[in-house]
């Protein structure tokens, strides 16, 4: 349910952009979002779709970037992507990683109708 | 039709009111809490025992986050130390705004230890800083052993683990061992603890934990 907090944060950071570049609507909306997050996708989507209405937003479709997770092991420095369910280094079975990515949750950029077009 | 660069956090607005309360938590020398884990682990029960052991040397206060009622509020106060209740009114989990807004229920510099019982859930609470010192999880025996493989982000934010209900252990198929395997896998620094609140056993060495991150906070205000 945190979606819709997401979805109205969505709203308000591509409508300031949009404005800053006195935009008159936004087409899409392109998402990163990091593997080590718990956003459901098809959540947000529905509760952006309400939290855009009546603004210059509504409309715009939400597109997607995934960003897997990737670890570094304390013991062997080995970096890399780390599998889903495995939760050991995969070269010396270290059983305990530092994230290096995979939390991100941004708006990465808008495509906007202009003004005088 | 053209494509603007924005890079913006989603958690950015959230981020900065934490930020607020964190340094007006460092300001008054009080060290804060937030307290997670599914509903029915045991957390508003874990913290009476943990009250109950400590309000006679350390001055506490709590904030309640629930759904709906008044209900844990009531329970913690009945302990003779403030409690506040924070209906999120169906949202799922405690956000940095409504912390801020119920600070003023405290004299913040009069306390040494604010706890934070955040909304029953394994998924939302862990994207969403409130402006504390500590994450703790608590995760109930009887919740079964794949919960920390399952929900890793909630586990990956934590600086402590107490697995609650250790004496229903031979009850149940939970295998300590890997639980504890699976929250250290993204987390190297978790410390673990054994309790049962109901049955109050294991207490000890997480109330020690607890003085001690208690006293830290102490010495740097």
């Amino acid at each position: 349910m945190h979606e819709v907090a997401l979805a109205d944060a969505v709203v308000r950071a591509a409508e300031r952009a949009a404005r800053g570049h006195e935009a008159r609507r936004v087409l899409t909306a392109t998402l990163e979002l990091g593997e080590l997050t718990c956003v459901d996708f098809e959540a947000l989507q529905f509760a952006f779709e309400l939290a855009s209405k009546g603004t210059i937003v509504e409309g715009c479709a939400l597109l997607l970037e995934r960003r897997e997770l990737r670890v570094r092991c304390p013991t062997c420095s080995w970096s890399g992507r780390l599998e889903a369910q495995r939760r050991s280094c995969p070269t010396c079975h270290e059983g305990s990683l530092q994230v290096e990515s995979g939390r991100q949750m941004r708006l990465l950029s808008i495509n906007v109708e202009d003004a005088d077009a | 039709m053209h494509d603007i660069s924005v890079e913006a956090d989603l958690l950015a607005s959230n981020q900065a009111t934490a930020q607020e309360n964190r340094e007006r938590f460092i300001d008054a020398s009080v060290y804060v809490v937030n307290l997670m884990s599914a509903p029915g682990a045991g957390k508003t029960t874990l913290l009476e025992r943990t009250v109950e052991a400590l309000k006679d040397r350390y001055r506490i206060g709590v904030i309640e986050g629930d759904v709906q009622t008044q209900q844990d509020a009531d329970r913690i106060a009945r302990h003779g130390v403030t409690a506040v209740q924070i209906n999120t009114g169906g949202a799922c989990h405690l956000d940095a705004r409504q912390i801020a807004r119920r600070m003023s229920s405290f004299d913040l510099a009069a306390l040494d230890l604010l706890v934070i019982e955040n909304v029953g859930n394994l998924v939302c609470p862990a994207e969403f800083d409130l402006g504390e010192h500590d994450k703790i999880m608590v995760l109930s025996v009887t919740e079964g052993d794949d919960k920390p493989s399952k929900y890793p982000v909630m586990f990956h934010a934590a600086r402590a683990l107490l697995l609650n209900k250790i004496d229903l252990l031979e009850h149940v198929d939970f295998d300590v061992g890997r639980a504890v395997r699976d929250a250290r896998s993204l987390n190297l620094d978790l410390e673990v603890f054994e309790v049962s609140a109901r049955a109050r056993t294991g207490l000890d060495a997480w109330l020690a934990w607890l003085e001690g991150r208690i006293a830290r906070v102490r010495r740097r205000g």
